[in-house]
Order: C-alpha cells, then sequence, then structure tokens
C-alpha cells in the first residue's frame, strides 16, 4: 500500500478527533456527575432511570400518605382517649350514686354524667383537616349532638364513609373510624339510658351498668386496635425508607459517575492525545526532501 | 546514422523528461490537496526507423484512479450523512424531551398522579386540589413545550430541504457545466485533469444529499442519476423543488412534478423521512398517549363529586376540555396543548375526588386517578401511561442510537476507503522526488549527450 503525506496526516486527525471526543464526553460527565445527560447517552440505563425515578416519587408519595394518616390517627386516637377518660369518669359518678350517702347529690351526679357526655360528644365530633374525625365521610354536619334533654343523638349525617389512602403500591388501607364503629361500642345508648334512670331517681342497675363497663371496653379496644394500625404505619413507613434507599441506590448506580474512575480515564486520553501529538510531530514533517 | 539523428534523440529525451518533470511538479504542488488526483507519465520507446532507436516519448499521462473505490466512498458518504443528519436533528428534539431529568414529561406525570394521591388523605381539601391544578398546569405546558419543539424542527426540516435542494440544482448545474467543458477539452485531445477533479469533488457533495448513480458515457460526460431521475449529463440538467403532497415531504422535478426522486440516503432522505415519518409518528404517539390520559382521567373525574358549595356537590364535570350542548367532552387536547377544565381552574372545589354526592370526605376518585399511574389500560396495549411514555421515548432513541451508531461504524469503513482512495491516487512526495532525481538525471545525461554530439562536430569540422 503506498502511503501518502495525506493518508498520514488524515489518519492523525482522525485519531485526534476521536480522542478529543471521548474527553469531552468524560469532562460533560465529570461536570454534570451524571452518565446519563440524554437518552442516547445510554438507552436501556436511560430508560431504567426513568422507571427508577417513577418508583422514587411514588415511595416519596406513600411517605407522605403515611405521614397524613399517621396525624389523623394521631388525633382519632387522642380523641377516644378522651372519650375513654370521660367514660371512666361517668362509671365513677355511677358507682358513686349507688352509694346511699350519695343520694342526696343524685342531681350533681346527673349533671357529671350530662357534662361527660357532652364532653364525649364534642371529642367524638372533633375535626381535623376540616373532617370530622369520626364522621365518615359526610362533612355535611356534625356526626352527633346533644338534644334539648341532654342526650347525645346522632344527626341524619351518615358516618359509615371511609377514608382510603394507598400506603404502598398494593396496600390501601382505611385510615378513619366511622361512626358506626362508635355506636357498635353501644356508649352512646348506654349513657343516655343511664341520665334517664339517674333522671328518674333510679341508680343505675346492674345491667346498664354492665353495659356502660362493655361500652368503655370497646372503646378501649378501639383505641388500642387504631394504636396497632399506628404501629403498622410505622412498620410500612420503615420498609418505605428501605425501599426508597435501594431504589435511590439503584439509580445511582445507572447514572452518578465514578469520579475516580472518570478522572483517571481522563488523564489516559489526555496521555494518549500527548503521544499522539508527539508522534505526529516526529512523523508528519519527514520526507525524502529532509535527506536531498 | 548521422550525427543529426544524435541531436534529435537528445532534443526529444529533454523534451520529454522536462514534460515528465511538469507532471511531477504538478503533483508535487497538489500534494496536500485531498482532491487532486495524482498523474502519471507513462513512457514508452519511440518507434525504430530502419531498426534504429529514436529514443523516448511520453505516451500517456494518466490519471490515477479507482472509479470502483470512488463509487463505494460516495455509498458511505450518502449513508454517513443521512445519520449525521438524522443525528443532529434528533438531538434537538432529545434536548426538548429532556429525559432523563426532573424536566422530562415522566416526571411532570408523576406529580400529577402523586397530587392526587396526596388529596386522597385529606379528600376535602383545596389547598391540595390547587396542587392538582398546579401540576395539571406544568403537565400541560411541559407537553405543550414537547410538541412545539417537534414543530419547531419540522419547520427547521422544511427550511433546509429547501436550502439542501437549492444545493442539489447547484451541483447539477456545475456538473453539466463541467461535463460540456471536459468534452470541449478533451475533443480537442488536451487531457482535463484538473477539470475532472473538481466534477469529482462536485459529485462527492452531490453524493452528500442524496443517493445516486454515476456513469461515464462515451463524450466523458458523467451522467448523474438521483434516485432514480436523471440529473445531469453534458446536454441537460435537471432541476428539483420540494413539494408536500398530504403533509409529506417530496423533492421533485420543476418540469415534471410527479417525478419525485426515490430517496434512500444522505441529508435529503433524513430530512424528508425525518420530515414526513419519523417526528409526525413521535408526535402521533403523544398525541395518543395525551388523549388516553385525559380519556382515562375524565372517565373517573365525570363520574365523581365536587366539594359541596351551597349544600350540594355537582357532578359530570370533566377535568380536560369543555362539555359541548350534547354533553361531550371538547377541546381537551388542541395543537399539544392539555386544557384543563375552565370551570376546575376557576375554582379548585370543582376537582371531584368523591364518588358519593355530598361526601367531601370521600377520596374514591382521586385514589382511581391516582391509580392511573400504575392501571395498565388497554387502549395502550395493557401498557400503563408511563409505561407507554416509556415506550415512545424507547423509540425515538432507538433511532437516535442507530444513527449514532451507523455514524461510527460507517466512518470506520470511511476511513478506510478513503485512504484505499489517497494510497491510490495521493500524491506521494518521497515518490514524486524520487521521479524528479530520475528525470533530471536522464534530462542531465540528454544534455550531456549533445554536448557529445558538439564535441564531434566540432572534430568533423577540424577535419575539413
Amino acid at each position: 500500500m503506498r502511503i501518502t503525506e495525506n493518508i498520514l496526516s488524515e489518519k492523525y486527525l482522525y485519531n485526534q478527533n476521536r480522542i478529543n471526543e471521548k474527553k469531552l464526553k468524560i469532562q460533560t460527565q465529570l461536570t454534570n456527575n451524571s452518565k446519563l445527560d440524554k437518552l442516547s447517552d445510554n438507552l436501556s440505563d436511560s430508560l431504567d432511570a426513568i422507571n427508577l425515578d417513577s418508583q422514587i416519587r411514588r415511595i416519596e408519595t406513600f411517605q407522605k400518605n403515611i405521614v397524613n394518616a399517621k396525624d389523623y390517627l394521631n388525633a382519632t386516637i387522642s380523641s377516644l382517649e378522651n372519650v375513654a377518660d370521660e367514660t371512666q369518669s361517668i362509671i365513677n359518678q355511677v358507682i358513686n350514686s349507688d352509694n346511699p350517702l350519695n343520694a342526696v347529690n343524685f342531681d350533681t351526679i346527673t349533671q357529671s354524667v350530662k357534662g361527660s357526655l357532652q364532653a364525649i360528644v364534642q371529642s367524638l365530633n372533633e375535626k381535623r383537616n376540616g373532617m370530622y374525625i369520626f364522621g365518615g365521610t359526610d362533612f355535611s354536619d356534625s356526626p352527633w349532638e346533644i338534644d334539648a334533654n341532654g342526650r347525645a343523638i346522632r344527626t341524619s349525617t351518615t358516618v359509615t364513609g371511609e377514608i382510603k389512602v394507598q400506603l404502598t403500591q398494593n396496600i390501601k388501607d382505611t385510615m378513619n373510624v366511622t361512626g358506626d364503629k362508635i355506636e357498635d361500642t353501644d356508649l352512646i345508648d348506654t349513657i343516655n339510658d343511664i341520665l334517664d334512670s339517674l333522671e328518674a331517681g333510679t341508680v343505675p342497675d346492674d345491667t346498664l351498668k354492665g353495659r356502660l363497663t362493655d361500652a368503655y371496653n370497646s372503646v378501649v379496644n378501639l383505641q388500642s386496635l387504631n394504636g396497632d394500625k399506628y404501629n403498622r404505619l410505622e412498620d410500612i413507613d420503615i420498609l418505605l425508607d428501605k425501599q426508597l434507599t435501594d431504589t435511590q441506590d439503584l439509580l445511582s448506580k445507572k447514572q452518578d459517575v465514578d469520579q475516580a474512575e472518570l478522572a483517571v480515564e481522563l488523564q489516559y486520553q489526555d496521555y494518549l492525545l500527548q503521544l499522539s501529538y508527539k508522534l505526529a510531530s516526529t512523523i508528519l514533517p519527514k520526507s525524502i526532501l529532509d535527506y536531498l | 546514422m548521422g550525427i543529426g539523428r544524435l541531436l534529435d534523440i537528445s532534443v526529444r529525451t529533454m523534451a520529454t523528461y522536462q514534460r515528465a518533470l511538469d507532471v511531477a511538479s504538478q503533483n508535487i504542488s497538489n500534494a496536500g490537496n485531498a482532491d487532486y488526483t495524482r498523474q502519471k507519465v507513462l513512457l514508452s520507446t519511440e518507434e525504430t526507423q530502419a531498426g534504429i532507436g529514436m529514443g523516448v516519448k511520453i505516451q500517456d499521462v494518466q490519471r490515477i484512479k479507482n472509479d470502483l473505490i470512488d463509487t463505494q466512498i460516495r455509498k458511505y458518504q450518502s449513508s454517513i450523512s443521512d445519520a449525521e443528519k438524522r443525528s443532529t436533528m434528533l438531538q434537538q428534539v432529545e434536548s426538548v424531551i429532556a429525559e432523563p431529568s426532573d424536566s422530562g414529561l415522566a416526571a411532570y406525570f408523576n406529580e400529577f398522579f402523586s397530587a392526587w394521591d396526596q388529596l386522597t388523605t385529606i379528600p376535602n381539601s383545596t389547598q391540595y386540589r390547587s396542587t392538582i391544578i398546579q401540576k395539571a398546569q406544568r403537565l400541560s405546558e411541559r407537553f405543550q413545550e414537547v410538541f412545539d419543539g417537534f414543530s419547531d424542527v419540522q419547520a427547521t426540516l422544511q427550511k433546509e430541504a429547501s436550502v439542501k435542494t437549492e444545493e442539489l440544482n447547484n451541483y447539477l448545474k456545475q456538473i453539466n457545466e463541467l461535463n460540456q467543458k471536459i468534452y470541449e477539452s478533451e475533443a480537442r485531445g488536451i487531457k482535463a485533469s484538473e477539470l475532472k477533479d473538481k466534477r469529482d469533488v462536485l459529485i462527492d457533495g452531490l453524493s452528500k444529499l442524496t443517493n445516486i448513480t454515476v456513469q461515464m458515457n462515451e463524450y466523458g460526460a458523467a451522467v448523474v442519476n438521483v434516485g432514480g431521475i436523471q440529473g445531469a449529463d453534458q446536454n441537460v440538467y435537471n432541476e428539483f423543488e420540494v413539494t408536500f403532497v398530504n403533509g409529506k415531504m417530496r423533492i421533485v422535478s420543476k418540469n415534471d412534478q410527479n417525478a419525485t426522486i426515490i430517496l434512500n440516503s444522505g441529508e435529503l432522505f433524513a430530512i424528508t423521512d425525518l420530515y414526513s415519518n419519523k417526528i409526525p409518528e413521535y408526535k402521533q404517539n403523544l398525541e395518543n398517549l395525551a388523549n388516553v390520559f385525559i380519556e382515562k382521567v375524565n372517565e373517573y373525574h365525570m363520574q365523581g363529586h365536587t366539594l359541596m358549595e351551597n349544600g350540594s356537590s355537582s357532578t359530570g364535570i370533566p377535568f380536560f376540555g369543555e362539555l359541548d350542548t350534547n354533553g361531550n367532552v371538547i377541546d381537551a387536547f388542541v395543537n399539544g396543548q392539555i386544557n384543563i377544565n375552565s370551570d376546575v381552574l376557576n375554582d379548585p372545589k370543582n376537582i371531584a375526588a368523591s364518588n358519593v354526592a355530598d361526601n367531601d370526605g370521600n377520596g374514591t376518585i382521586a385514589n382511581s386517578i391516582a391509580g392511573l399511574a400504575d392501571a395498565k389500560v388497554s387502549e395502550l396495549d395493557n401498557l400503563s401511561i408511563l409505561e407507554s411514555y416509556n415506550n415512545i421515548l424507547n423509540s425515538f432513541g432507538t433511532e437516535k442510537v442507530i444513527s449514532d451508531d451507523k455514524i461510527e461504524s460507517n466512518e470506520l469503513v470511511l476511513q478506510q476507503l478513503s485512504n484505499q482512495k489517497a494510497s491510490y491516487s495521493g500524491v506521494s512526495i518521497d515518490e514524486e522526488m524520487t521521479n524528479v532525481i530520475k528525470y533530471q538525471r536522464s534530462y542531465e545525461a540528454a544534455a550531456k549527450l549533445v554536448k557529445v554530439v558538439e564535441e564531434m562536430m566540432d572534430t568533423i569540422l577540424q577535419m575539413v
């Protein structure tokens, strides 16, 4: 093969251009700290990175949902605690009413039970973020009210609606205690019946006392169930945290650069470039003319 | 043999080597000219007279050229030009798409669905509703930007098509003129090597624009065929222009609009293919995705109930687009713009999150819309919206990667072919200088012979 001066110079320029292209790519990657500046840098890794980024955003959304759900559950547990406290107070008043020495204080006991009932209704009508905690999903009116006789009654509002929240891609859970769950405890009816009994001047009988204790236990049980649910949310949150870390790690592996490796590669390319200059300066100017 | 014949031989020899030196000097002076084709002096013996040699003569000055390599180079050059143009234009689209990044559509889709997810935790929240509108607006703006980006690239392609077609016409005109000059020159017995080099440069340039075939006819003219249509010979040249048929770009002859260039390589192929097929395909895919997205969100949203206003909630409101008098959703997606319903835009309370009337705490619809992020949609070949978007990116990205790979692989082949061409047709200074020394020596020897003849003549004269 005849080797002409043009072949030598073209080859030299071609090789030098390729080295410079590589250097430019490394410099861009180092500056952006990302291997994936655009889709075509590595199509498969870019698409993976988009998917991983979507997963990260989804996990972060679920974590925000959990924060809101936990806040709501906290408010629920706190309200139930108030209800349980007031119920305990009513239990004490009922026990007091059974004491013959307190026969003269019957009216005071009745008023105290009425006060506790009002406090219970107030707790059951608690709002969080403008939502009645035990009001289901219908917030047009408060779920309970105290009538003219001092009895707690349900308003016409439906209280069975569940507020469901997506906690993970596959787990959707109810974050509210619906009003019917409160009704299932028989607490309100029992207190109303106790008030009827007290106002009639009768000491609540054992059946009523038993109903009140059962209702108290049910409220405590509800509180405990919600505590469990709160703990479960924390567990899910921890799980999501781990998922988030793993996914971020995967994304980092896909797109982040190994700066040390790139710096070495850049140095190597620079070395090749200098070698190319040196070779070119030695070979290109030589011809028979130098020896004539 | 007379002494005069010795002089004849010497003079002829000196003239021959002087001409040979002319050729060598022409080669040397063009050593740095990559477009130059080296010339070679073919020496032969002058015919003998009565069995006595008559010296040397130049039989021919050849232009050292390999047509096969030239054809191969043009083929690969055409292919690379196609890939380079494709890659450059797709790079513009790539920067508009801006993936993978926080400003890509995927991120905006995620933020939109995430906002709906958040609403499920506080379904009566107007603040979260405002966030949904904000995210929908950003998604809409991004869609518009991507669409406008595609349209801008198409507009650029349209301008480029006109410029490149004009370039094509100029090349053909110049080739026609050079064909005539070469024919006239060679008809007078004058070698037209330099004109042929000029013509080769034009043909090489032409091959970057489009697929061509070149044949030499009996008049030494290059008959250029451009994608099945005659481009130029020594008599005529064709002029082309850009036309549009059903939105598709065509390069047709100005004389006959039905004569369309069948393009399969070169910059014009990349331009017309991107303009007529690829970009519309990407736009269509994005439009389909937008329409399915709008349809699915609206499907749920219209079933949903808004926050209560004056004691009751409303239903049947689309999230995107407006309702016409027949209750159909219109203007949801116009020219790349996703339009949010005006009632929703004006009052976030009109975002329907509940599947039960007058139930502000119900977030079932919000949950369903948020679930669209992962839901498989039959209209998208059972892919989710984000998966379908990734598929669009994949098909676009593949085209770009193929173009880039094609440039790289063809560049290597072209480099090899160019080296072969340079090896065959290029000037080697070493070789030319060796020839110069050889010719110079021969010239000097011939001159010496004249001197000897002169001495012989002197000797004869002294004898008289």
